[in-house]
């Protein structure tokens, strides 16, 4: 069941980025740039999975972005993503053009480089975070960002659990960067050799190559939604509105009074069958969502509430 | 799961307390956003209900937005899709499972050890 979430990740990660860069040649060698891009999406999975421990309890609530971990690890791992992101939206190469201007015009180590890359910095994290909690509000993976409790008992694990993965999150960042460190080490770039050095050129790349992935799966999305809203009204000519069948509401008397009152107001059992929808595409989503309900139901919600519900244990 | 070669969708449930408030968890909490994305992919097969080739699930927007949030259309939607159980055995029928769990430490407890501590946590579940 797991399969198509593997895949997914694959394709969504590895797979586009990968091919992007075939057709960008002078960007980088595209295998070993690939094997940071593994390694920064498992930083990233713990990032999201570790230390934003405590899930939305509500559908559709904001994350509040003056929680402790938030500003710990949060800002730091946003700022990350935001340079993604500027990258996606005006294309590696450009950026790589508007760093030679500033040099060309303000050189190397002047305050006002620092203060136009620091206000491009400020902007871009705004857009990242927009993004970031529309697309967590979307998913239900978004954080409620709690202030850990340390009234309760389990709150020293929670805090251990919050240092532990800042300790192992930002050493799988930076370690993700060593290939292409490595790679860029000769590189014959003045500018950059005079400046930073050759992380940020590093730096550059492995952004850029993450926001591909980002955008085509933005887009994907996008479109997968549109066919969505208008898969579902074709739908609603052919299959009744399920309001309708409120109207036999007086058929089920005997189970509502068995299951509210009777020998089984206590502990209840249900069965339902349901119809798969016959596009292929619906099939492959239900498959996806259930091996992600799966993966959830095994390693996370593995000792009670699934899904924040108390009465599953 | 999947059934029938992935055409036909089965859910089976064991829950405490009530049917209509195991349902308004499912509506309400964090939880229908997935009960969306699985049950919005699936219809009920009925034979010529008012004209249509069945019934749908409760519209979605954004794929995971309302659906099962629309309380009437969904639990009816779930009370038409159910079967009846033919046989299902509980040992403690008239107790939730938090009391049973609760009845459970207790018994542990009366059998434990008895310094001030444990007396003083077996006193408290009483």
């Amino acid at each position: 069941m797991l399969l198509p979430v593997i895949l997914l990740g694959v394709l969504v990660f590895w797979a586009i980025p990968w091919g992007v860069s075939r057709c960008w040649r002078d960007i980088t060698n595209a295998e070993d740039a690939a094997v940071g891009c593994l390694v920064l999406i498992a930083a990233v999975a713990l990032l999201f999975v570790n230390y934003m421990q405590d899930w939305a309890t509500r559908a559709g609530r904001r994350v509040n972005p003056s929680a402790w971990p938030f500003v710990v690890n949060g800002v730091a791992g946003m700022m990350a993503l935001a340079i993604k992101v500027f990258l996606a939206i005006l294309g590696a190469q450009l950026v790589l053009q508007i760093a030679d201007w500033l040099a060309g015009y303000v050189w190397p180590g002047c305050w006002i480089f620092g203060i136009v890359m620091g206000v491009i910095c400020i902007f871009l994290f705004a857009i990242t975070y927009v993004v970031a909690v529309y697309f967590g509000m979307v998913l239900g993976s978004a954080a409620a960002l709690k202030r850990a409790d340390r009234t309760t008992p389990e709150a020293p694990q929670k805090w251990f659990q919050t240092w532990a993965s800042f300790l192992v999150f930002w050493p799988l960042f930076f370690l993700s960067f060593v290939p292409l460190i490595t790679i860029f080490a000769g590189a014959d770039w003045d500018w950059l050799d005079t400046t930073i050095g050759t992380v940020w050129p590093a730096l550059v790349m492995m952004a850029g190559w993450f926001s591909m992935g980002l955008i085509v799966v933005i887009v994907l999305w996008l479109v997968f939604l549109m066919f969505h809203a208008l898969g579902q009204s074709l739908e609603n000519k052919r299959l009744a509105n399920p309001l309708r069948l409120y109207d036999e509401r007086s058929h089920n008397l005997d189970r509502w009074a068995r299951e509210e009152h009777g020998y089984m107001r206590c502990q209840n059992h249900y069965i339902s069958l349901t119809h798969v929808k016959s596009c292929f595409l619906r099939g492959w989503l239900l498959t996806l969502a259930l091996s992600v309900v799966n993966f959830l139901a095994r390693y996370k919600d593995n000792k009670g509430t699934l899904g924040g519900i108390p009465t599953i244990f | 799961m999947l059934i029938d070669g992935g055409k036909r969708l089965m859910f089976v449930t064991n829950y405490s307390g009530a049917w209509d408030s195991y349902l308004n968890e499912f509506s309400e909490l964090a939880s229908v956003i997935g009960v969306n994305l699985i049950w919005t992919n699936t219809y009920i097969a009925t034979d010529e209900f008012e004209g249509k080739d069945g019934v749908r699930f409760p519209n979605t927007e954004l794929y995971t937005g309302r659906g099962a949030r629309a309380t009437l259309p969904f639990k009816a939607y779930v009370r038409r899709s159910q079967l009846e159980t033919l046989a299902w055995y509980s040992a403690y029928p008239d107790l939730s499972v938090v009391n049973v769990i609760e009845n459970a430490k207790l018994r542990d407890a009366v059998f434990g050890p008895t310094d001030v501590v444990a007396l003083d946590l077996l006193l408290k579940r009483l």
